[in-house]
C-alpha cells in the first residue's frame, strides 16, 4: 500500500471510525457548550482544526528530538500544554486581526481551545503510542476533521430544537447528550468499513 | 470587589461540591473522563481519587503562590503547575498501580485540561487561603468522584451485567458479582458500555439530578417562607 | 514600550521560574519511581521467557530481529552472568501460525523450545508438542524429524527455527565487536573468530532460468589465527526461482555446509522448505549424510544439480588457491 493511501485511510479512520468526539470523548465540554449556532460552530471548528494540526507538527518533532534523546521524556506533557497554550494565542491573535466579526462571535470559547481535550489528547496519544510523524499527522488532520464534521451536526440538529416542547429538566445539557449517543450510535454503525 | 461576596465558610467550600454545586453533574465540567473511564466502577473509583490529588494539590500550591503570581501570567502559570502534578501523578502511578496507569491511558494526562482543575484554581484557589482551597479541592474532587462512580455503576451493572473487583487494583482478590448477568442468563445491556451508552447514560442522570436539586432548592425557599410567615 | 517590555520580562521570569520549579519537582518523582517502573516491566518480561529459562533473573530489552522467521530476543542474565537467549520465532506452517519460544544456551546449545501460540489445527500441535516434549528432555534432536509421526510441517517449522535461533546466537555473539564478515562466514564456520574483507570472484555457470549459478565473493575464514576456509556468497537460479547461498570450503577443497541467506517465495513462507528444493537435500549435506553430488531423489533435481554445480566451482577454486593459508588473493 503506498504511503499516500495509507495517509489517506489513517485520516479516514481518525475521522469517522474512532471519531474524536463520539469514540474517544475528547472535546465533550465544547461541544455541547458551542454548539447552539451553526455558524459559531463553523467557526470554532476551524479554530480547532488549525491548532490541532499545527500543534501536531510542532509537539512531535519536540518530543521525538528533544526531550526523548535528553532523557526528559516525562517532561512531555509540560510542554505540550505550554506549546498548546502559545499557539491559541496566536491563533486567536491573528484571528482578530483578520476577521473581528469572528473573533467577537466566538468570544470567551477561543481561549478556552487551550483546554479542549481533544488538542492535548490527540497530541499525547500521538507520542504515547509511538507513532511516526506521517501518522502522527494523519491522526491530528483526521481528529480535527471528524471534531468539525461532529460540531457541525451537532450544531444543525440543536438548532432544530430551540422551542420545541421537552421535560424542563431535559432542557440544555441532557437532550444534548441524548443527541450526541444517538449520533454515536450512528458514527458505531461505521466501524469495519476500512 | 473581593469584600462584596462573602468568603465561603470551610464547611461550605467542602460541602457544596458534593450535591448542590457538582462540578459534573450541576457545572457540567469534566465530561470527558465521565465518558471514558466510567466503563467499570474500579476504574472510575481509580480515577476520581487521582483526580482528587491533582486538584487539591494544585488548589494548596496555587493558593499559596498567589499573591506572588502577577495578573497578567496567571492563566498559564496555573495550566503548568497543573500539568506538573498530573506529571507526577502519572510516575506514581505508572509505578504503584500500572493497572490502573495502562486502563486510564491518556485521560490520565488529560487531567491537565479537565475544566474543572483550572475553573476552581481561578474561582476559588486564587483568591482564598490555603486551608480551605485544600477543602474546596478535596470537596470537589470528591464529588466529582462520586459522581463519575454512579455514572460507573450504571454503566457497568446494566451495561455487563457483573460488578468485578480486583482487576485494576491488583491487590485486592478478584471476585466478580453477578447481577444481571450470569453463566446462563444475560439480561445485560451491552450497548450501556459503548459511547452511546455513555452519553445516554450521562444525560439521563444530569437530568435526574437537576430535578432533585430544583427540588430540595423549592423545598428550601418553601421553608424559608414559613419561616417569614 | 517600556512597559510592555517589563510586562514580557516578568512572563518569562515567572513562567521560568515555575517550570523550573516544575523541572525540579518531577524529575524527583522520576528518580524515586523510575526503579519500580524498570521492577515491573522486568516482571513481564521475565514471565515472557519463563518458558524457556525458568531460573532466569535478569532480562533485557527485546532486540528486534525480523528475519528468517525470528522477531526478536531477549538476553537472558542470572546470577550476573548471561546464560543466554530467548529468541520468539514466528513462521507460517500449512494453515497455522507457529509461534515459538527458543531459549538458546550461551554455549549455543538448545536449552529448550515452547510453542507460544493457540494454534487453529490442534491436530498437527499437538504431535508438534509431543514431539518437543521428546526434545526438550534430550530423548531426541532438534533436527531429527520423525517421518510419517503426523505434524511433519510443523515440526520441520519448529526445527528451522530453533536453527535459525542458533545461527544468529552464533553470529551475533560478542555483540558489536563482531564484523559483517565474521557474521556471514558464522553461518558456515560458526566457530571462526576471523575472516577478511572479501575478494571479488567471477564465476558462474549454467543458463539463467534454467540452472544458472554463480559466485560472487570469497572470505578466507580463520580460527584463532589459522585458516580452516573460505565462504563464498553465491547465488543460484534454476527454472524460475531465485536463491543466494553461502558456501563453505574447508582448506583442503571440501565441502564443509551451505547456507541459504534467501530463497524466493514459492508456495510456502518456509525459507529451508520451499518445493522447489528437494526437501531434504540441504539438510542431508549439510550433516555429511549425503553427498552434494547425490541429487537423484528428491522433487527438484535440476535444483540440487546447480546447487551442486557451485558447491564443486568452489571446491576447484579452493584448490587453485595453493591452499597456502594466509594468502589474499
Amino acid at each position: 500500500m503506498s504511503v499516500f493511501v495509507a495517509f489517506v485511510l489513517a485520516i479516514l479512520n481518525a475521522m469517522l471510525m474512532d471519531n474524536v468526539v463520539l469514540s474517544r470523548f475528547y472535546g465533550i465540554c465544547s461541544f455541547i457548550g458551542v454548539g447552539n449556532r451553526v455558524k459559531s460552530a463553523t467557526s470554532m471548528g476551524l479554530a480547532v482544526t488549525f491548532v490541532i494540526v499545527l500543534a501536531t507538527v510542532v509537539c512531535w518533532p519536540i518530543y521525538t528530538f528533544l526531550l526523548v534523546p535528553a532523557g526528559i521524556a516525562y517532561f512531555d506533557t509540560v510542554i505540550y500544554i505550554l506549546v498548546i497554550a502559545s499557539l491559541v494565542q496566536a491563533v486567536a491573535l491573528f484571528i482578530r486581526r483578520f476577521s473581528p466579526s469572528l473573533y467577537r462571535g466566538l468570544g470567551i470559547y477561543l481561549p478556552l481551545i487551550t483546554t479542549n481535550c481533544a488538542v492535548l489528547g490527540v497530541v499525547q496519544s500521538n507520542t504515547d503510542t509511538g507513532l511516526d510523524f506521517l501518522s502522527s499527522l494523519a491522526n491530528g488532520v483526521g481528529t480535527s476533521l471528524g471534531y468539525f464534521l461532529v460540531i457541525f451536526l451537532f450544531a444543525c440538529i440543536r438548532e432544530k430544537f430551540e422551542g420545541t416542547n421537552m421535560p424542563k429538566a431535559m432542557k440544555g445539557v441532557p437532550i444534548a447528550l441524548v443527541t450526541a449517543a444517538l449520533l454515536a450510535l450512528s458514527f458505531y454503525g461505521l466501524q469495519g468499513i476500512i | 470587589m473581593d469584600n462584596a461576596i462573602a468568603k465561603p465558610s470551610k464547611k461550605e467550600a467542602f460541602l457544596a461540591p458534593l450535591l448542590k454545586a457538582n462540578p459534573l453533574f450541576v457545572l457540567v465540567l469534566g465530561t470527558c473522563p465521565a465518558l471514558a473511564v466510567t466503563t467499570t466502577l474500579e476504574q472510575a473509583i481509580g480515577m476520581g481519587i487521582l483526580f482528587t490529588v491533582v486538584l487539591a494539590l494544585s488548589n494548596v500550591i496555587i493558593s499559596a503562590l498567589r499573591k506572588f503570581i502577577p495578573e497578567y501570567v496567571r492563566i498559564p502559570s496555573y495550566i503548568v503547575i497543573i500539568a506538573t502534578f498530573v506529571t507526577v501523578v502519572k510516575l506514581l502511578a505508572e509505578a504503584f498501580l500500572p493497572e490502573l496507569y495502562s486502563s486510564l491511558g491518556v485521560f490520565l494526562s488529560l487531567i491537565t485540561v479537565n475544566c474543572i482543575v483550572l475553573g476552581r484554581a481561578e474561582a476559588f484557589a486564587q483568591d482564598n487561603p490555603v486551608l480551605p482551597s485544600l477543602l474546596d479541592g478535596l470537596g470537589n474532587g470528591l464529588g466529582y468522584t462520586i459522581a463519575i462512580c454512579i455514572i460507573a455503576l450504571f454503566r457497568e451493572i446494566l451495561g455487563a451485567g457483573t460488578l468485578s473487583f480486583g482487576k485494576t487494583f491488583t491487590f485486592i482478590p478478584q471476585v466478580t458479582i453477578p447481577l444481571l448477568k450470569g453463566d446462563t442468563w444475560d439480561y445485560s445491556m451491552p450497548l450501556l458500555q459503548q459511547p452511546t451508552g455513555a452519553f445516554l447514560v450521562l444525560g439521563i442522570v444530569i437530568a435526574l439530578i437537576a430535578v432533585i436539586v430544583n427540588f430540595r432548592a423549592k423545598q428550601a425557599k418553601i421553608k424559608k417562607e414559613e419561616v417569614k410567615e | 514600550m517600556k512597559e510592555n517590555v517589563k510586562k514580557g520580562l516578568i512572563t518569562t521570569l515567572t513562567l521560568g521560574a515555575i517550570v523550573l520549579g516544575a523541572g525540579a519537582i518531577i524529575g524527583v518523582t522520576s528518580a524515586i519511581t523510575s526503579p519500580f517502573v524498570y521492577a515491573h516491566s522486568l516482571a513481564g518480561r521475565l514471565e515472557a521467557v519463563n518458558g524457556v529459562f525458568p531460573n532466569a533473573e535478569d532480562v533485557s530489552e527485546p532486540e528486534e530481529i525480523n528475519s528468517n522467521g525470528l522477531v526478536e530476543r531477549y538476553e537472558v542474565s542470572a546470577g550476573g552472568e548471561l546464560i543466554g537467549w530467548a529468541y520468539s520465532g514466528s513462521q507460517k506452517s500449512q494453515t497455522d501460525t507457529v509461534d515459538v519460544m527458543v531459549g538458546i544456551n550461551a554455549d549455543f546449545t538448545l536449552e529448550r523450545v515452547e510453542i507460544t501460540s493457540s494454534s487453529t489445527n490442534s491436530a498437527y500441535m499437538d504431535a508438534a508438542r509431543d514431539w518437543l516434549a521428546g526434545v526438550n528432555n534430550g530423548t531426541t534432536s532438534y533436527d531429527d524429524i520423525p517421518v510419517g509421526a503426523g505434524g511433519t510441517k510443523t515440526k520441520q517449522t519448529i526445527s528451522i527455527l530453533v536453527q535459525a535461533a542458533i545461527d544468529h546466537a552464533k553470529a551475533n555473539a560478542g555483540g558489536d565487536a563482531v564484523s559483517a564478515e565474521l557474521r556471514l562466514v558464522r553461518n558456515v564456520f560458526p566457530d571462526a573468530t576471523e575472516s577478511d574483507q572479501g575478494t571479488a570472484v567471477e564465476l558462474s555457470g549454467g543458463t539463467p532460468q534454467a540452472n544458472y549459478w554463480e559466485l560472487t565473493k570469497r572470505y578466507e575464514v580463520g580460527e584463532n589465527g589459522e585458516t580452516v576456509g573460505y565462504a563464498y556468497e553465491g547465488s543460484i537460479n534454476p527454472m524460475s526461482q531465485q536463491g543466494s547461498f553461502v558456501v563453505g570450503i574447508k582448506a583442503d577443497g571440501t565441502f564443509s555446509r551451505i547456507y541459504a541467506v534467501t530463497l524466493s517465495l514459492d508456495d510456502h513462507d518456509g525459507l529451508y522448505n520451499p518445493s522447489w528444493i528437494p526437501g531434504t537435500y540441504i539438510p542431508e549435506i549439510n550433516s555429511g549424510t549425503r553427498n552434494p553430488d547425490d541429487c537423484i531423489g528428491g522433487e527438484a533435481t535440476i535444483t540440487a544439480e546447480t546447487i551442486n554445480a557451485m558447491i564443486e566451482a568452489a571446491e576447484a577454486d579452493v584448490l587453485s588457491l595453493g591452499g597456502s593459508s594466509g594468502e589474499a588473493a
